[in-house]
């Protein structure tokens, strides 16, 4: 499998965000924070309902570059994301990608994305990875 | 008062739950993760009590909090079994038009080896609208 330059990468959509899934991940993850899980707290905090916790969405474009790049094929180096724009359950979100640069050593920087139903950016991010 | 900076917090120390097939197979399932590594690429994030600790420590009401970046370098991949020495330090924070950013570094280690390094920024401010 080779990569060129400014190749897209296979997108990744997920099936909607649910509350349910939150709890399931705030369990996983270990944060607890209550915007996440507590509509009454998230709406003291000004949101109109509990919102996704951001890592979540990382969750999501992390598993879009497992996708691409089969870990038994390639390492992941570094990866790193914004959050551009929160999210709340019913969202769906889309991530994709692509192929920044290819180095001469055939390290691979890739430029990453997240879009919700709307298509509105919610993170943006890059990741290094290199072939196993 | 958005941040207490009056002492600068001493770096939190902890030992992590030992990676376990049941804990990374939760992880990934709370994901709806269908292509992942054995370990998710973004699990480091499991290793955040000492961020919590630390903003507790500094007087933060995460109704003002928002994650704003993440950031992980990898240096050698976790395995199951291993049992991750994680360490916590508050970096900076900036104050900038009425918010404050922070930056808080997670190293994890595993039997003294450096296995991923963590950078969290997060943004601090009196009304939290996304």
């Amino acid at each position: 499998m080779t990569f060129e330059p400014n190749e897209l990468l296979k997108p990744l959509e997920k099936p909607p965000i649910t509350k349910e899934q939150l709890r399931d991940y705030a369990r996983a993850s270990g944060d607890n924070n209550p915007i996440h899980l507590d509509d009454t707290f998230a709406k003291s905090a000004g949101f109109p309902s509990v919102i996704a916790h951001g890592m979540l969405s990382m969750a999501f474009m992390g598993d879009l570059i497992d996708f691409n790049f089969p870990p038994s094929q390639y390492r992941l180096k570094q990866f790193s994301c914004r959050f551009k724009k929160v999210t709340f359950p019913g969202d769906v979100i889309t991530s994709k990608g692509k192929v920044k640069s290819i180095d001469s050593e055939g390290k691979i920087t890739l430029t990453l994305w997240a879009e919700n139903q709307t298509g509105e950016h919610t993170v943006e991010g890059e990741a290094v990875v290199i072939r196993a | 008062m958005l941040i207490d900076l009056s002492a600068e917090p001493a770096p939190i120390q902890f030992t992590a739950e030992p990676l376990t097939e049941k804990r990374l197979s939760d992880f990934k399932r709370a994901i709806r993760a269908g292509y992942a590594s054995i370990v998710a690429p973004s699990y480091g994030t499991t290793f955040r009590k000492g961020e919590f600790d630390l903003l507790d420590t500094l007087k933060v009401d995460l109704k003002k909090l928002l994650h704003t970046d993440q950031n992980y370098e990898y240096f050698a991949p976790f395995q199951i079994g291993d049992i991750p020495e994680v360490e916590t330090q508050f970096v900076t924070a900036k104050e900038r038009r009425g918010m404050v950013f922070v930056y808080l570094e997670t190293r994890v280690t595993v039997e003294g080896e450096l296995k991923l390094k963590s950078i969290s920024s997060f943004v601090l401010r009196e009304n939290n609208k996304g």
